[in-house]
């Protein structure tokens, strides 16, 4: 009985926090910024090696936008997860839904559920832009992008479960917020620097640059499975790869990283309490 | 305070696996190198050289035999799964040439066989012993050409046949100088006597030029003796056991074996455009983008995906600093020139135009303009010494919509992996600024409705506890 | 329906509430009273399971909320001082969301019906965030009962509201306690809690003083009795007559009104009627002065004292 009591307060709690985030702007503000920057940086850049080179031998020029603008919907839907427990804990709503049947398992699935079903709002509006995108340009929506919009819904999930998890360790909105941001900036250069300092190749490489390499290289070992922006990573390689096992492998290890985090979470959650 | 602490606790435990990583990944290469200039420094440019059991090592790379060996500092040697490699027991003199930072084996100066067997441990079980056997590099069709491993009685046989055929060849030389000198002692006579009579020789008095003989294609390396094997892909350790039954020192090494993550094919795509910045499309999942008409010269190649660390190991492992920071790192390999194929172009799933390879020239056009052209090569006669600049597919395509490419062997079976899209990009970019402000027009919609709840309360608002109630 | 048992809530050095012992009986209005920083609220957080008790335990229902946690959350309506309300809804869209929630059946007429009950139904899809505080509070009072909840614990719940508020919501807590509700109020409103208690406890420094009904804490603190009493003619031979009355302490003559502190130990009110009939007089009015709650509260919490049996004190 009272796991289907749970599930209702899970059902209702993220349909109310849906309805709040689609009543508010910032979600399509948020899109409508990406999908210029997509435009502008990235479809026209593609557009415009073609031209210039005549000839261009890349993979599917929408896919890469299309993980970046993932990337950066679940990076804002991470950061609105960073910032709604700690501000319905400092506002006293979440005080006011504890004291009716709602518990801090139902509550944490809630929030976690609720930035998933935001991001399948996101998830329609890019399918919407993209497909467009890919018609007026004649880059094509290939089976590959398919698989990226089924496999960016568990990376989406990483991110959000990431940002839940650090909501529920800080006791302030701005604690949340700027740790969130400041991690996944360190993720996010750790990454670039890893991927720039790997992609130089030859043979007479300087020590310190071998060196820096090599570091980098063993701290990637552990961020890679720390860091959500490295499960995108994973996930990416895996469908250009087009390798079915590393595509489901991605998937695992998506879901069992935000299951990890989540359950964190909702321990962390629990020890804190709901009181404001 | 709570996040505080927890951020510490994480930040100390990355700084304590790195650490472990770094001392498991780093310490014993640190150690190596910096070893290594201490004893360059002694030397002062002659470096200290040291007798050393080594591994000399021929691995199989995906297109030829490597080179390398590994001195007392390599702690793996890196193999390619399923192919045959070649490994050797010697005693060399090492140094480190710090100049290179690779460290090198006097073989001229010292080089020992070392007897025994190799014996290839998993488990800590012996799972394959190996004795040493005879080897040759055979090249049917020259020295710059393919390469083929000829082993045991085969590499001997080989070897002869080599050494017949060149013996052939000097003696048909031997024989080609004989009759040349004849045929000259009998064109001298003619000439002699037309300048004597003014009668002109007859046509069937004029002996034949003798054809000069044409040397041997095949090249064969002389017979040497190494062990000679294969494993399927694997974590082994491996060591030599002299005939003594001993073990024989510094011959324990661990032994990596790697297979390739993918298979494929990669294209060298030539613009005709720019023809010196050839494109490079290793990945199935790329596709051909080009703008309005398009002529392109595709050279296929037989690929790999390998771990760009193993890789460069098994190719270098003399040299310590290598491949260092490249464990997460994939690279495709060519292995192989696809030459008898033909290149397929559909349109709607049908192939419309069926491509074969041809040599083309590329030919500076005259002028100012400094410009070229590339041709279709042929052979002239009057320069038996011309060469194609490449031999390629040529591509061209008025590009409209979407077109596939792919390649077939000569019995008409696709190759896998050679599968490309071939897209036409319509270069108007206008509409990619539109279309990014759909979800801000609903947005604004939807906040305009919200917002309407609101205003129409502020407007017409009396709060309601001021309003007279029934009940006092 | 609720029982407290040895609760104490310690916030390191400080108990915010010591070894509390309350019984909420069904069907009744219990009063909760204490100075701010008393530990009611702690109490209330602890009853609703949003703060963990350092020692004891409560039960509701007879369990403890850990046992049946959803069912016994949702046979409880809060309605908490301060109103923290979803503001990007408007009152329906949030009272739908809570009726979701509480699993309540056919919605939209309960919704109708609880904000008819508190005079807001015809502003029910306005946003929240546009309420006035007393509007606010109102609607946390629908809120509360939107799921017909069998125990209403309210924290304050007429301190931002007018007169005609108050009234409002002290009748729909009369009325309501008439269906057979149970409610644990707590309020600094001591005239609220006066009016609509059948039962207080009073909270003072953590501790429970006193839990008792107003007629028996009134007995318990007062230690004498005040009679007025006004004749159609006083005179010296009536003051002389009531004051040789044995238990009778004092007496206050001014004109027509008699002030008379008698002892508790018995009720002199006969004897003093018939005293001032032998004297020819006739008694116009007799009353006997009540101690307020506020008295009592003032009396209890300042003088530090415990009612409580256990305490040994009466």
């Amino acid at each position: 009985m009272s796991v289907s009591y749970r599930m209702n307060a899970v059902k209702v709690t993220a349909k109310r926090e849906l309805k709040s985030t689609l009543y508010g702007i910032g979600l399509y503000v948020v899109l409508t910024i990406i999908f210029l920057i997509t435009s502008y940086a990235s479809i026209r850049v593609s557009i415009m090696n073609v031209v210039n080179n005549g000839i261009e031998a890349i993979q599917n020029p929408i896919s890469w936008p299309f993980l970046v603008t993932v990337f950066l919907a679940s990076t804002y839907l991470g950061l609105c997860s960073a910032i709604s427990i700690s501000r319905e804990r400092e506002q006293g709503t979440m005080e006011v839904l504890f004291y009716g049947p709602v518990d801090s398992f139902s509550y944490v699935i809630g929030k976690y559920l609720q930035q998933i079903l935001t991001f399948g709002v996101v998830l329609g509006f890019s399918i919407i832009y993209f497909f467009l995108i890919s018609q007026i340009t004649n880059f094509g929506f290939t089976a590959q992008f398919l698989g990226l919009l089924f496999l960016s819904v568990f990376l989406a999930s990483s991110m959000v479960a990431f940002g839940i998890f650090l909501s529920t360790l800080a006791k302030k909105t701005i604690v949340g917020v700027v740790s969130f941001l400041a991690l996944v900036l360190f993720f996010l250069i750790f990454w670039a620097a890893h991927s720039v300092i790997m992609g130089i190749s030859g043979t007479n490489m300087s020590t310190a640059l071998i060196y820096t390499r090599l570091v980098l290289d063993n701290i990637n070992l552990v961020i890679q499975w720390i860091s959500p922006i490295a499960y995108f990573v994973r996930g990416m390689v895996a469908v250009s790869v087009g390798s079915l096992g590393q595509y489901l492998l991605s998937i695992i290890s998506s879901a069992i990283y935000s299951a990890i985090l989540i359950a964190l979470a909702i321990i962390t959650f629990e020890r804190r309490g709901a009181k404001r | 305070m709570k996040l505080r602490r927890v951020s510490i606790a994480l930040v100390l435990m990355l700084v304590l696996v790195t650490g472990m990583a770094w001392a498991a990944e780093v310490e014993p290469r640190v150690a190596q190198t910096t070893q290594v200039p201490e004893e360059v420094k002694k030397g002062q440019g002659q470096p200290d050289k040291e007798v050393q059991f080594v591994y000399s090592l021929s691995p199989w790379t995906g297109s030829e035999y490597g080179g390398t060996f590994a001195p007392r500092q390599a702690s793996t040697i890196y193999l390619m799964a399923n192919e045959t490699n070649i490994l050797n027991s010697l005693r060399s003199e090492v140094y480190y040439w710090d100049i290179t930072r690779e460290y090198m084996a006097d073989w001229f100066g010292f080089k020992e066989e070392v007897p025994g067997t190799l014996e290839i441990l998993q488990g800590g079980k012996v799972v394959k012993t190996v004795e040493k056997t005879d080897y040759v590099y055979s090249y049917p069709d020259g020295y710059d050409g393919r390469v083929q491993l000829v082993v045991g009685a085969d590499a001997i046989l080989e070897f002869e046949r080599y050494n017949q055929l060149t013996n052939d060849y000097w003696d048909a030389v031997s024989a080609y100088y004989d009759e040349q000198a004849a045929w000259q002692a009998t064109m001298d006579k003619l000439l002699k006597r037309v300048q004597e009579t003014g009668v002109y020789a007859k046509p069937e008095e004029i002996p034949p030029i003798p054809e000069q003989p044409t040397p041997p294609k095949l090249y064969v390396t002389s017979p040497v003796q190494a062990f000679v094997f294969d494993l399927p892909a694997g974590q082994y350790k491996i060591r030599v056991k002299s005939p003594d039954g001993t073990i024989v020192e510094h011959s324990e090494k661990n032994l990596v074996v790697f297979e390739s993550r993918r298979q494929g094919v990669g294209f060298q795509i030539i613009p005709e455009s720019k023809w010196t910045r050839p494109v490079l499309s290793n990945d199935k999942s790329q596709v051909l983008y080009l703008e309005g008409r398009r002529v392109f010269y595709l050279k296929p190649f037989h690929e790999e995906e390998f771990n760009q660390y193993a890789y460069v190991k098994m190719a270098s492992l003399h040299k310590p600093l290598e491949g260092l920071g490249t464990k997460s790192a994939w690279a495709w390999v060519h292995t192989e020139e696809i030459v008898a194929a033909k290149a397929q172009i559909l349109k709607d799933g049908k192939v419309i135009e069926e491509i074969e390879r041809k040599p083309f020239y590329v030919e500076q056009t005259p002028g100012y303009a400094l410009g070229y052209k590339i041709v279709e090569w042929e052979p002239d006669p009057n320069y038996p010494d011309s060469a194609p600049t490449f031999e390629a597919f040529k591509i061209e395509l008025e590009a409209k919509g979407l077109y596939q490419m792919r390649f077939v062997d000569s019995e008409g079976n696709v190759i896998p992996g050679s599968e490309r899209d071939i897209r036409s990009v319509n270069a108007t970019t206008w509409p990619l600024y539109i279309l990014p402000l759909l979800p801000f027009i609903i947005g604004l919609a939807i906040f305009f409705w919200r917002r309407s709840l609101k205003v129409e309360q502020v407007e017409g608002f009396l709060p309601e506890e001021n309003k007279p109630q029934t009940v006092v | 329906m609720i029982q407290t048992e040895g609760l104490t809530k310690r916030f390191g050095q400080l108990v915010a509430v010591d070894n509390l012992n309350i019984h909420v009986e069904k069907g009744e209005i219990y009063g909760f009273l204490g100075p701010n920083g008393a530990g009611k609220t702690t109490t209330a957080m602890m009853i609703l399971g949003l703060l963990k008790p350092t020692e004891g335990k409560v039960k509701i229902f007879g369990k403890e909320l850990q046992e049946d946690y959803f069912n016994i959350k949702r046979r409880i309506g809060v309605l908490s001082e301060f109103q923290y309300l979803y503001e990007d809804l408007t009152a329906y869209e949030c009272l739908r969301f809570f009726g979701e929630l509480y699993q309540v059946d056919d919605i939209d007429k309960r919704i109708t019906h609880v904000l008819g009950l508190v005079n807001l139904d015809n502003r029910k899809h306005e946003l929240l965030g546009g309420y006035s505080k007393g509007m606010k509070q109102k609607f946390g009072m629908a809120r509360a009962l939107l799921h017909d909840p069998e125990i209403l614990i309210l924290d304050e719940p007429v301190s931002s509201l007018d007169p005609y508020g108050v009234k409002e919501i002290r009748d729909i807590i009369m009325e309501e306690n008439r269906n057979g509700r149970t409610f644990l109020i707590s309020s600094h409103i001591l005239s609220e809690i006066e009016r609509t208690c059948n039962r207080i406890g009073i909270l003072n420094r953590g501790r429970l003083v006193a839990e008792d009904t107003m007629e028996n804490l009134r007995r318990r603190l007062e230690d004498e009795v005040e009679l007025h009493i006004e004749i159609d003619a006083p005179n010296e031979a009536v003051t002389k007559a009531i004051q040789g009355i044995n238990g009778v302490i004092s007496v206050d003559a001014d004109e027509k009104q008699y002030v008379i502190k008698t002892s508790t130990e018995r009720d002199v009110r006969p004897d003093i009627v018939r005293a001032i009939a032998a004297t020819g007089n006739v008694v116009v009015e007799m009353r006997r002065h009540e101690m307020s709650l506020e008295e009592a509260f003032v009396t209890i919490t300042e003088k530090n004292i415990s009612l409580l049996a256990k305490e040994g004190v009466a």
